[in-house]
């Protein structure tokens, strides 16, 4: 009996140190913790706080024993609070509550975990997602939205108009001849002017409107509670604001031309928001082809219903359609030629003048071996390399004297002035380069961007000997003709400086044959 | 009606668990204690030596003054029960 009582009493002694093992084991977990663990009594009485606590609120442990921290009331596992802590900025907790015994009374266990860092990144996290959100439905060049928020944008604003019985409109806007602006002066100054673009529609819209860059040079504005009447207006406002405003940079400016095509719920009783679109594209091709630079709606437009063609048809239309612009072009181009002509009544020098340097141009094409076209493309280059003269005063064309400073700078336009006027026409394209850049030097040292050897082009640097010869060798108002040997001496020194040398060599060859 | 109930929410600023604190709070009272409480709502951000006498640690906090005794709770008071409990009251109604 007292044997049995001596092994109860060594159980009871290894229950106690195991449980005094197992105090210890958790009073160093709570010690050490990193989350604030405090006890309350069932009243919410501050029992016991463990050091972590002071670091999370900041505060001394001793100044909170026996206060009030309140009963901690939690949905489901846990709650986020508020940490306070005097002097330091506020946190964010994570609060678990467990209900327990301490010092044999009810209690309630509370870990506050501080989680304000990681709130911090989750903030961030929400506010980058949203910009990056926004970013996939905006250009990224213009700031505009793009087409993927176009199906979104469309539709909820024309259910809504279908919902309230309000009126509902789109204009889709296309810059006519932007090619030809990428063309002349590069894409970097066309995406200049896209920018500047954007700019100024947003400033003539309602802020609340909707701009959407569609394509590259195509625009949409959705216009919420905008009858047709109102549409047309403002597109005309745009029309008119933006064909008076000069686009690009201290170097070049150019004008935009548009067309613009409104289409409008209810007045042209489509039955969705993508179908307004559908058919404000079709009012747009018809805007262009009426040659562009106005407003249309479907008032102005014929309005057919739309039919199936067969293949055929559309072969047949397709052929007459290039027929027509070839036409088209064609006249274009002479209607430029004959417009180029002019330019010997306003300067007599240059007309006859054009006419002789064409033709050494195009020796200097032959003697190049280059192909057919290029020879017919620099012909035309050359028949038109003055053409800018136009806009240069006479006053300034005529001088029988040297030219100053503005006066020069005055005459160093004409380059730009004379793409400016073809630029419109398509098929006259080609010649841009050779017709902007005749003046630039092989040394770097021309205008009007100081472009240097191979980077001008082969085109422009034809013109530039035919066009310094015909010059040199024709009498001017401030002097008469150099003798033809003293051209030829002028133009030897200006090779590798002024001129491509191995297009003078050419055009020596050019010359001897001629004799 | 006379006031029989007074009660202080301490909230830190704007943040989401601020304005839900004193959205829940004002919910449960209009309901069933219209007219007869008085709840005063301090910023810890603007107050902090009003948060400091009252010594607290966390917010949302809320404190019943009167009637007696004083209880206090701390969560986002978004259960009525659990908060009707916490403060030692039953609905008026």
């Amino acid at each position: 009996m007292k044997e049995l009582t001596n092994r109860a009493d060594l159980h009871r002694e290894d229950l106690q140190e195991a449980l005094k093992e197992s105090e210890a084991r958790f009073r160093s977990i709570v010690l050490w913790s990193i989350d604030a663990i405090i006890v309350t009594d069932a009243k919410g009485k501050i029992e016991y706080m463990n050091p972590a606590a002071e670091r999370v609120f900041n505060r001394k442990i001793e100044t909170f024993i026996g206060k009030d921290f309140g009963m901690p009331l939690v949905n489901g596992k846990s709650t986020e609070i508020d940490i306070f802590r005097p002097g330091k900025k506020t946190g964010v907790g994570e609060m678990h509550v467990v209900e327990t015994e301490w010092l044999n009374q009810k209690a309630h266990l509370i870990m506050i975990r501080d989680i304000t860092e990681h709130k911090m990144l989750e903030m961030e996290r929400v506010k980058m997602n949203k910009k990056l959100e926004q970013l996939a439905l905006k250009d990224s060049h213009t700031g505009l939205y793009n087409h993927r928020y176009l199906k979104e944008a469309i539709e909820v604003g024309f259910s809504q108009a279908e919902r309230q019985f309000s009126p509902f409109s789109v204009i889709m806007i296309d810059i006519d001849y932007f090619e030809s602006i990428n063309d002349a002066y590069g894409h970097l100054f066309g995406d200049l002017v896209l920018k500047q673009f954007a700019k100024q529609l947003k400033k003539i819209v309602r802020p609340y409107d909707i701009i959407i860059r569609y394509g590259g040079e195509e625009f949409i504005i959705i216009i919420r509670e905008a009858t047709r009447a109102y549409s047309v207006l403002l597109a005309q406002r745009i029309l008119d604001k933006i064909n008076l405003y000069n686009f690009g940079d201290g170097k070049h400016l150019v004008k935009l031309k548009l067309s613009l095509a409104v289409a409008s719920y209810p007045e042209d009783n489509v039955p969705g928001g993508m179908d307004l679109i559908k058919l404000a594209d079709e009012i747009l091709n018809k805007t262009k082809e009426a040659g562009g630079n106005r407003v249309c709606s479907s008032l102005d437009i014929e309005k057919k219903s739309a039919t199936i063609m067969q293949a055929s048809d559309v072969q047949f239309l397709k052929e007459k359609i290039t027929k027509l612009t070839k036409r088209a072009n064609q006249s274009l181009i002479e209607a430029v030629f004959a417009f180029a002509k002019t330019i010997i009544v306003k300067d007599h020098y240059t007309g006859e003048h054009a006419e002789r340097t064409v033709y050494y141009a195009t020796e200097i094409a032959k003697e190049l071996n280059l192909p057919k076209e290029k020879i017919e493309l620099i012909k035309q280059a050359t028949m038109l390399h003055d053409l800018g003269k136009v806009g240069i005063s006479e006053e300034i064309l005529h001088k029988n004297s040297r030219l100053n400073r503005e006066e020069l700078a005055e005459i160093k336009r004409h380059p730009q002035i004379g793409v400016d006027i073809i630029r419109p026409i398509q098929a006259l394209h080609l010649i841009i380069p050779a017709l902007l850049y005749h003046h630039e030097r092989w040394d770097g040292k021309g205008y009007p961007n100081g472009l240097k050897k191979e980077n001008i082009p082969l085109g422009a640097r034809i013109v530039a000997i035919a066009d310094v010869y015909q010059a040199l060798v024709s009498d001017r108002p401030y002097r008469k003709a150099y003798p033809k040997r003293k051209v030829m001496e002028i133009i030897k020194k200006g090779s590798g400086t002024q001129f491509d040398p191995d297009i003078v060599k050419v055009f020596i060859k050019v010359l001897q044959r001629r004799k | 009606m006379p006031v029989k109930y007074v009660l202080k929410l301490y909230v830190t600023g704007l943040t989401p668990r601020s304005q839900d604190a004193v959205k829940n709070l004002k919910k449960i009272l209009n309901e069933d204690y219209k007219g007869v409480y008085s709840l005063r709502v301090i910023d810890v951000v603007k107050h902090p030596n009003l948060a400091e006498d009252d010594k607290i640690l966390a917010t949302p906090t809320l404190i019943k003054i009167l009637p007696p005794p004083v209880r206090r709770i701390i969560g986002d008071l978004s259960n009525k029960e659990k908060v009707l409990l916490g403060l030692d009251l039953v609905a008026v109604r």
